[in-house]
């Protein structure tokens, strides 16, 4: 079954794949923040509700164009400002933000600045290559260590659907316009870690299937159908738990907080999906393709014409 | 046999109440006041504060090592003498350093931007002949300090070294007559003229411009010695500390939620093993608590938080495997005790394997992330440890000596199986 409806299961993630792309075009690329590109992002509280239009006059008079200005805080009396690095050179960036802070006390005598993050250029590009060298290395110690414990094409299906979580990630994070940067890459790997939790126990489970149920008298896909009914309780359990603590988080969090449970969710929920629908069904086919010998292939073959009847 | 495993159980379950009282109220024995979560350091996102990244400008210089220790050095007093004494100052790589300063409301200095200018002026000092040679540096300055000259406006006044006095000396005897100038920063400050030899090894410097402040400034900054390295502030990043606060109660908040709603849930759908799973994740809330306040260097950042938060649910995730398999080894006819011991012998190798490519992942992210992310690296590795030994010994524990009671109405560990066989 899980086998079998792969050819559709694979179009959904297809599908969301797409609409990412097609969001991240129509915007004009993802909505990149400042631990990639490199930038500023100061936070002015405000003391009393305000104007985006008084910022961003100020902003204007100083020469800085194009920063967006984001209205946050518990009653939105706070406004975020976001500098790129090139529009503020970057020695100069203290200055800016006591400067800018002096031009809006004059509309709103109680602002004071609470938060300032600025991050170089040189800095940015390290945390880039940090990254994927981080998701590159965890994924192949991950792959040896199931090739090790299980066989290589189960390893092969993992790092696919691990691969898969990431890219829905990214995906839904450009559909909801949400700003990626380096609590995003945390979330990634926090899933990379935990989806490949849900792959092994499937894994786990067939491996044992092959011995109590045998490989001569089913074939790989009944296997893998059966396991995955033996394990649906569990799966569906853990993923809930899990999920409902990172909601409560997401509600409950501040910007920070929020900015990381997001992305949680979605990798969890891809990363459950993924594990049934991608890990299993790669594995399984490759394995029919690549090990099985003909007396196998031939009992698959003979049993899907049957089904198909 | 059963009444001892009745007691074992009990005891456990006093054990992690009382340890669980522990953890959260603190206990005091005599002059012993021991308080777990005071000894939990908390990271800047929560204390408030600023973290600044420098970077070295050139790396080719000589005698580099010895620099770059220099630069950690004077970090080090020009933090101190602001009072910044539980600042932070780590090197970073080969080029890099990571400075660390939470900022409270008694702190001397409260504008991030400020601290980390401060700090990070190399305070190059230099005195020069007219036609701009070097006659002496800022290291051959022995002492500095702010003083309130004869005229009333202040003035820094300093000691030279006696390397440093036998070069003025020889430099003014040389001079009278003309104009040294004092450059702090490639910018003159002063430029005095001669009028003696200086040979004591001592002077003063003026400057129309100085006030209390910056005056005292540079004699700190004197003192403390130029930085040995030009450095790049490459990354500044600030908090505020009721920001910090705010984030640590909503996180707090939705943990505690997120536990109630999940202990009905684990009840509700596993009955008597529910209660055991809600047993052993107190036991592992109050362990991961216990680890962060005790193993040196990890901080409790915001991600941190989650990372435990998190955590938890994973922990959930070893005790659902051990009790499906226990549910289905007891549809399958065994009695409980059978089902209990097959149940956990088949389950722990899933949890193994499960529980080693997370590890394998936080590790890597331990490794290769920085600041805030490292953290959470670290509080995920400890929470995959306690969890597995919350799952694998305690909870096992328990439910071989709860099946051992020989409670007749299997209801109360399993609920009855619906529809036919699962295939």
């Amino acid at each position: 079954m899980i086998v079998q409806k792969f050819k559709y299961t694979i179009w959904i993630t297809t599908a969301i794949i797409i609409l990412g792309i097609v969001f991240a075009l129509g915007y004009g690329g993802l909505n990149i923040g400042i631990d990639f590109t490199g930038g500023s992002i100061t936070t002015i509280e405000m003391g009393q509700d305000f104007n985006v239009e008084d910022v961003s006059s100020v902003l204007k008079d100083m020469g800085i164009q194009n920063a967006p200005i984001v209205k946050s805080g518990e009653n939105w009396t706070q406004a975020e400002i976001r500098v790129q690095v090139n529009q503020a050179e970057e020695e100069d960036q203290a200055q800016t933000s006591s400067d800018i802070l002096t031009g809006i006390q004059k509309t709103y005598p109680n602002a004071t600045i609470i938060s300032q993050d600025k991050v170089g250029g040189v800095a940015s590009s390290e945390l880039v290559l940090n990254a994927f060298l981080a998701v590159l290395i965890a994924c192949a110690l991950m792959m040896v260590y199931i090739w090790i414990r299980f066989e290589l094409y189960p390893g092969v299906g993992a790092i696919v659907s691990l691969l898969h979580d990431v890219l829905i990630m990214t995906a839904v994070m450009a559909i909801f316009r949400v700003q990626i940067n380096s609590s995003y890459i945390a979330a990634c790997l926090t899933i990379v870690g935990y989806s490949i939790n849900d792959t092994i126990v499937l894994y786990d489970r067939i491996r044992d299937n092959n011995k109590v149920m045998g490989l001569k008298k089913y074939t790989r896909r009944e296997i893998a159908n059966t396991s995955f009914m033996q394990t649906l309780g569990r799966t569906i359990n853990t993923s809930l738990t899990t999920v409902i603590m990172v909601t409560f988080l997401y509600i409950f969090g501040v910007q920070s907080i929020k900015e990381f449970a997001f992305p949680l969710i979605i990798g969890l929920v891809s990363g459950t999906y993924s594990s049934m629908f991608i890990a299993v069904p790669i594995s399984t086919i490759m394995q029919e393709r690549y090990i099985d010998r003909k007396g196998q292939k031939k009992k698959t073959k003979k049993k899907l014409a049957s089904a198909a009847k | 046999m059963r009444k001892k495993s009745l007691a074992a159980f009990i005891v456990v379950i006093a054990l992690v109440g009382a340890l669980t009282y522990v953890v959260f109220n603190g206990l005091s024995i005599g002059i012993y006041n021991f308080r777990p979560l005071n000894g939990i350091q908390q990271g800047l996102d929560i204390t408030g504060g600023v973290y600044t990244v420098y970077q070295a400008k050139d790396t080719s210089v000589e005698d580099y090592e010895q620099k770059m220790a220099g630069t950690l050095a004077v970090f080090r007093t020009r933090l101190d003498s602001k009072g910044f004494t539980e600042a932070t100052i780590t090197r970073q790589g080969n080029e890099k350093i990571r400075v660390e300063i939470p900022i409270n409301n008694t702190s001397e200095m409260q504008d991030p931007n400020e601290i980390s200018k401060f700090i990070g002026t190399p305070a190059k000092l230099q005195f020069k002949e007219p036609d701009g040679t070097v006659i002496m540096e800022g290291a051959d300055i022995k002492a500095a300090r702010m003083v309130i000259g004869q005229s009333g406006s202040p003035e820094v006044s300093f000691q030279l070294s006696d390397e440093g006095a036998k070069k003025f000396g020889e430099a003014t005897s040389r001079l009278i007559g003309q104009q040294i100038s004092i450059v702090l920063d490639d910018t003159v400050i002063s430029a005095p003229k001669v009028d003696d030899v200086i040979a004591g090894g001592s002077g003063v410097i003026t400057s129309t411009e100085f006030t209390n402040e910056s005056a005292s400034e540079l004699a700190m900054q004197i003192e403390s010695g130029a930085l040995p390295l030009d450095l790049n502030e490459i990354e500044v990043r600030s908090m505020s500390a009721t920001l910090g606060q705010d984030a640590l109660q909503n996180s707090i908040f939705a943990g505690i939620v997120g536990m109630i709603v999940l202990f009905g849930f684990m009840i509700a759908y596993y009955r008597i093993p529910g209660i055991i799973a809600c047993i052993t994740l107190t036991l592992y809330l109050d362990l991961v608590l216990l680890l962060i306040g005790s193993v040196p260097g990890v901080q409790l950042t915001l991600p941190g938080i989650a990372g435990i938060i998190l955590g938890i649910g994973m922990a959930v995730d070893a005790n659902v495997i051990i009790y499906e398999r226990f549910r289905e080894e007891a549809w399958a006819g065994k009695t409980l005790r059978v089902a209990q011991k097959a149940g956990f012998s088949k389950a722990f190798i899933t949890i193994m394997d499960s529980n080693v490519t997370t590890l394998i992942s936080a590790i890597v992210l331990a490794i290769y992330g920085t600041g805030t992310i490292k953290s959470f690296a670290y509080t995920l590795i400890i929470s995959i440890m306690v969890s597995m030994f919350c799952a694998l010994i305690v909870a096992r524990s328990l439910m071989k000596w709860m099946t051992s009671q020989n409670i007749k109405r299997t209801e109360f560990f399993v609920r009855k199986q619906r529809g036919g066989a699962v295939l």
